[in-house]
């Protein structure tokens, strides 16, 4: 792997070579994790100089195989802890069309800069004018200026002003959403990365390649998910959420709307919005959509999505219920660069402080009301501009609940990060344990599993029933020992605490490689025939168990990283609201979670990663896992 | 007979760039989409792409075809697909 080394201070680069990273660590969140956890000195706080910042293109981006377009980007998050986050799109392949796996920022500069990168090396350019210009501000004025091919990597004017929340924006509208990276970039007073290079990559095989890429796309087409996937991208589940009852509506207050299909619905998108399909470099899937508003104020307008993401937070969290309305809020969240999920997250919680009495409107200069779209696009705007109240929005919910003593029951955050989209009162499967266990905090796409499902069920707090067709349990790509353990035989029903623990493993995984995780890919592609594309790429014959350790060596590298930073057990928990409070859909109440089951999944959990009771990987974990002491 | 010829509808890409990919891996081996004959020319605000090709050098090996997911590339006489 070849490395790009970028000092800030000294202005100044260099590379590194090492093959063993890509042995060891795979790449992309691997890479990232392992230079973190090797690199990161003793005491560094989020926003210090020695806090680096790494992006790196997972192992397959650039190369052809199917889905292979994603790049992550890690540092240590605002919150203190191991920030993480990853994008498609073209950012990936531009990197390593730079002829490079990783960049690797260090130190901080003392003006406004941005960087050129091609495969010559970098230049180190005055950014003074485009401090304080939004994302698509600045793309636009930097291709212009560096030539319209090139790849722009920015931050907006949040992460310029430290909101906890910012995000990392590529060509307009791929944000590197979660865990503030946008902030501790703009610490840097690193405005953006233009990418430029024109490298290829050299091929081993090229007719291994073309069998192999052939392959995974006829598993990809084969698999159930793929129609509805293209067809209405994420928002395929929108309708399911609602009558589940498992929306986050109203801070997690309302798990159903009545009018949601007719409103926020998938048939909704499609028939007034949705023109066009568009996909990430090499993807046949094809998920994501150009959208174009037909009539009313907003009518000519166009943007990408709808992501049910979108909908979930600002239409389900926040009950807006109009989708042009719900674009207007993700643009300015785009423009501005912040997380949606966080952005709107806070504004939840903002608004039940105002309904309980702990907000006034004094404090605002306004009311504030769910449903109510102009006070919530107000908020937006205060908050990316740190003015007023914004600037106690913009630290987020773990800092919010600090000043607002006796809210903790209903603020959202686990492990400093805002909760997403889906209430785990109505269905606790593993995606939902995996919500406060994985590394990111409060995340729904660290644990994903190849069976994830949303039929409706009783929570037993042990086993989810398994309701794939046959003909989908037979495209599962999992281990043979690992999925009989899981799922028993024949395949009957799923052992939530080790399906979460292989969920973890598996996406880990999928985000070294740089593969997608729509369904599609989780339903056919595993370690098996990513360890064949490993060797078809890089040849070192590896299997499924070899990938699936690394993965293991990468989670615990990330754990060991947190628990060095002061995390704890006690902060893998949901609020509280989620264990004293049902939450209402449909005339009907799904009751609170079990805190004494839920706590037992974790410590099992604990158990099948080897760690302790208090969450401390144990020595013989540390020596299987060849992980080295720092 | 004429040349054959590859047919381009902007219209139904969706700026994967699969046939770039495929180009570059077959002509060069190397996944190169610089280096490919079809290039994209992509409007990343608005997500529009134009889709062109090298004719003077295209070996008209139909690699970008197969590779295409979207139906935005078929032989001239070849049907549409739908």
């Amino acid at each position: 792997m070849r490395l790009l080394v970028v000092d800030l201070e000294s202005k100044t680069f260099e590379y590194i070579m090492d093959e063993s990273l890509r042995h060891s660590f795979i790449g992309g969140v691997g890479v990232n994790t392992y230079l973190m956890y090797r690199f990161t000195e003793e005491g560094v706080t989020p926003f210090d100089r020695g806090n680096d910042l790494f992006f790196s293109p997972g192992a397959f981006v650039g190369t052809g195989v199917p889905t292979a377009s994603r790049c992550e980007v890690s540092a240590i998050s605002p919150t203190g802890y191991f920030g993480t986050s990853n994008t498609g799109g073209r950012v990936g392949l531009a990197i390593r069309q730079c002829g490079i796996d990783t960049i690797w920022i260090r130190g901080k500069s003392e003006s406004p800069v941005y960087l050129v990168i091609d495969e010559g090396g970098v230049f180190f350019k005055d950014g003074d004018l485009l401090w304080g210009k939004d994302t698509f501000e600045t793309t636009s004025i930097l291709k212009e200026r560096e030539g319209g091919d090139t790849c722009v990597v920015c931050i907006g004017q949040a992460g310029e002003r430290g909101v906890h929340f910012a995000s990392i924006h590529g060509e307009f509208y791929h944000a590197f959403g979660r865990t503030g990276l946008g902030a501790i970039m703009g610490g840097k007073m690193l405005k953006a990365i233009c990418l430029k290079g024109q490298k290829g990559i050299k091929i081993r095989d090229k007719r291994q390649l073309k069998e192999l890429t052939e392959k995974i796309r006829n598993r990809l087409i084969s698999s159930d998910t793929f129609g509805y996937t293209r067809r209405y991208g994420s928002m395929v589940v929108s309708d399911v959420y609602n009558r589940l009852g498992i929306l986050p509506g109203h801070n997690y207050r309302k798990g159903s709307y009545e009018n949601w299909e007719e409103t926020r619905g998938r048939r909704v998108f499609e028939e007034r919005y949705k023109i066009r399909d568009l996909a990430c470099v090499s993807c046949p899937i094809g998920c994501m959509h150009w959208s174009k508003v037909r009539d009313g104020i907003y009518d000519g307008y166009e943007t990408k999505g709808l992501e049910v993401t979108f909908a979930l937070e600002f239409g389900g969290k926040l009950d807006i219920q109009d989708i042009p309305q719900i674009f207007q809020c993700v643009e300015l969240c785009n423009r501005f660069g912040m997380d949606v999920i966080s952005t709107s997250s806070v504004i939840a919680y903002a608004i039940e402080l105002f309904e309980k009495g702990f907000l006034k409107e004094k404090d605002i200069g306004f009311k504030i009301a769910f449903g109510d779209f102009d006070s919530i696009y107000k908020l937006i705007l205060m908050i990316g501009r740190n003015e007023g109240i914004g600037n106690i929005l913009g630290k987020g919910i773990r800092a919010m609940k600090e000043e607002f003593k006796g809210s903790d029951s209903f603020a959202c955050e686990i492990k400093g990060v805002e909760m997403p989209v889906r209430d785990p009162r109505g269905r606790f499967d593993p995606w939902m344990l995996g919500l406060f266990i994985n590394v990111r905090g409060g995340d729904h796409l660290r644990i994903r599993t190849p069976v994830d499902d949303l039929k409706p069920f009783v929570n037993d707090y042990k086993y989810e029933p398994l309701s794939l067709k046959q003909e989908a349990v037979e495209l599962l790509d999992i281990p043979e020992k690992i999925k009989e353990a899981i799922m028993g035989t024949p395949p009957s029903r799923i052992d939530i605490v080790a399906m979460t623990k292989y969920g973890e493993d598996y996406l880990t995984l999928l985000n070294a490689c740089g593969m997608c995780i729509r369904p599609p890919v989780l339903r056919t592609i595993g370690p098996s025939i990513l360890a064949e594309a490993f060797n078809t790429l890089f040849g070192y014959g590896l299997d499924d168990e070899d990938l699936l350790t690394i993965s293991e060596r990468i989670v615990n590298m990330a754990h060991l990283f947190n628990l060095k930073r002061g995390l704890t057990l006690g902060e893998y928990r949901y609020p509280e609201r989620f264990y004293s409070e049902g939450i209402e859909y449909s005339g009907k109440t799904h009751p609170p979670l079990d805190r004494k089951k839920v706590e037992e999944m974790l410590l099992r959990y604990c158990e099948l990663r080897g760690w302790d009771e208090k969450g401390q990987v144990k020595k013989e974990t540390m020596e299987r896992l060849k992980l080295w002491k720092r | 007979m004429g040349k054959k010829r590859i047919h381009r509808e902007d219209e139904r890409c969706s700026g994967c760039l699969s046939c770039a990919i495929a180009c570059s891996v077959f002509n060069f081996d190397e996944a190169n989409p610089s280096k490919s004959y079809i290039k994209l020319k992509i409007d990343e605000r608005k997500e529009r792409f134009h889709i062109s090709i090298d004719e003077e050098r295209c070996k008209l090996c139909g690699e970008c075809i197969k590779a295409c997911y979207y139906n935005a590339l078929r032989w001239e006489d070849e049907a549409p697909r739908s």
